[in-house]
């Protein structure tokens, strides 16, 4: 808990120029507590636009709860947070660890409701665009579930899941991107993928990409910035 | 873990089992019986031998009837899908505001307190004689159980996709249909089925009162003493009865366990 507290309070972060269009997230003294623990005490976090942020740190140490905050979840979180450019519905994507995937439809449909935010509700009794389809079927294919493209997600799984709820966020196509625990279930090599794809989606689109991870064995070069958060 | 299992071994169920089981043998001993001192048996085995052999001449006016029963229950349990959905929907408390899911459940009792036969009899008083009075009578007596049974299938989801999709900016119909009918639609398909058997079965009995269907031969043929017309219409109920029922099963199975038909 102390340790979370001073690694959040990272040295160069106060500094940070942003320049007038520029996505950003600042954090200021954010406070967060479960029953009589402190999850955050204090926290302050800036995050601008191109950059990625892991989270790393053993379960139940509060990742989750500060990617809920940012998304936006009702917490009872004392403090700031301020978000430029980003606050529009839409404009922040977040995969759940729980994955939340509708287990009837296809991978297809599933990637698509990623695109849920943009199709006006009478549109969705017609389902959607071929040039939307062929968009999401592109990321099915980066992530090598195009065999399974038609097929209900509950017969797929636990790392086939995790992939779609993966290519959903990507398909999102939101200025912020908030993944928990993207890459728990996967192989060594698409976990690489995965996260070379987030990493992608930070550098070349100028995105906010903010990660929460386990895994101890983290690049040090993917990431701007890991907090060790337990 | 012995209190544990202590506790565990007597709860609030196996209370209410003992009360039930308790009730209901004072309930039987307390219920008035007829005073006269009748042989059950023989008055049973008597009027029995008046239903055999079945009278297989009516075929082809009990076919009509038959035909027109399952008509009548195809009719009635479509408009009671179409009134039950947004009932349903309205009814669900993680779905509808509460005053509006407490008005609609007040409703719902209140058709669900009127028994089907009354149904029947309101209908012909409104609309005469004739099965389309049945169509009416049996869509407001299933309506008030559809709609229960679809309000509880809501509320039985798990609303976290929903509620993911409406965080990420969808609107809430979007969020619906994607997000809660998918998980919804076996389920909703499921209880048609078993209201579209049960419609079926009552669409037999409200023609004693005019509203159409096989009933209405029942009751004629009860008044004329025809127990030999009377048996083969109760056969033929029977057979229908039978194969909707394996079938509906079929299909709900189907549709319960596997991706689709």
């Amino acid at each position: 808990m102390g340790s979370f507290e001073a690694s959040l309070s990272a040295p160069g972060v106060e500094e940070m120029e942003l320049g007038p269009n520029e996505t950003s997230i600042d954090l200021r003294g954010l406070r967060l507590r479960r029953g009589d623990r402190w999850i955050f005490k204090n926290l302050d976090l800036s995050v601008k636009e191109g950059e990625l942020i892991v989270l790393r740190g053993c379960s139940g140490s509060g990742k989750t709860s500060l990617l809920s905050i940012l998304f936006g979840q009702r917490l009872p979180f004392e403090g700031e947070v301020k978000k430029h450019k980003c606050s529009l519905k839409g404009e922040v994507a977040m995969m759940y660890q729980d994955l939340r995937l509708v287990d009837e439809l296809s991978v297809l449909d599933n990637v698509l409701t990623g695109r849920l935010h943009q199709t006006p509700w009478w549109r969705s009794f017609f389902g959607f665009s071929r040039a939307q389809k062929n968009s999401a079927i592109q990321i099915i294919k980066e992530l090598e579930l195009d065999s399974f493209l038609n097929r209900p997600v509950k017969f797929l799984s636990g790392g086939e899941r995790q992939r779609v709820a993966v290519c959903r966020l990507l398909f999102q196509n939101a200025k912020v991107i908030l993944a928990d625990e993207p890459v728990s279930s996967l192989d060594p090599r698409l976990a690489e993928k995965v996260l070379l794809g987030l990493k992608r989606e930070a550098k070349e689109k100028s995105k906010i990409v903010i990660c929460a991870l386990h895994q101890r064995d983290i690049p040090s070069d993917f990431a701007d910035r890991i907090i060790d958060v337990c | 873990m012995n209190n544990f299992l202590k506790e565990k071994k007597w709860n609030v169920l196996n209370t209410a089992v003992v009360i039930f089981s308790l009730l209901a043998i004072y309930s039987l001993f307390k219920l008035p019986s007829h005073d006269r001192q009748m042989s059950y048996l023989a008055n049973f085995s008597g009027f029995f031998k008046n239903f055999f052999p079945p009278d297989w001449s009516i075929w082809p006016e009990l076919w009509k009837s038959l035909l027109e029963t399952f008509q009548m229950a195809l009719g009635a349990t479509f408009f009671a899908i179409l009134i039950s959905l947004p009932l349903g929907f309205f009814s669900a408390r993680n779905l509808s505001p509460r005053f509006l899911s407490l008005l609609t459940r007040m409703i719902l009792n209140a058709i669900r307190s009127i028994p089907s036969l009354i149904w029947a009899l309101l209908a012909v008083a409104i609309m005469g004689v004739g099965p389309r009075a049945g169509v009416v009578a049996l869509a407001f007596y299933s309506l008030g159980y559809l709609a229960k049974f679809f309000s509880d299938a809501f509320e039985s989801l798990d609303m976290k996709v929903f509620e993911a999709f409406r965080a990420s900016g969808a609107s809430r119909v979007s969020s619906f249909i994607y997000g809660v009918w998918p998980a919804m639609r076996p389920l909703i398909s499921a209880h048609s089925i078993w209201m579209l058997e049960y419609n079926i079965r009552s669409a037999s009995i409200v023609g004693y009162v005019g509203a159409g269907g096989i009933g209405f031969q029942l009751y004629v043929y009860q008044e004329f003493y025809e127990w030999q017309r009377f048996s083969s219409v109760l056969i033929s109920i029977f057979i229908v009865v039978v194969i909707l029922d394996l079938f509906g099963e079929y299909l709900r199975s189907r549709l319960l366990n596997k991706t689709s038909l």
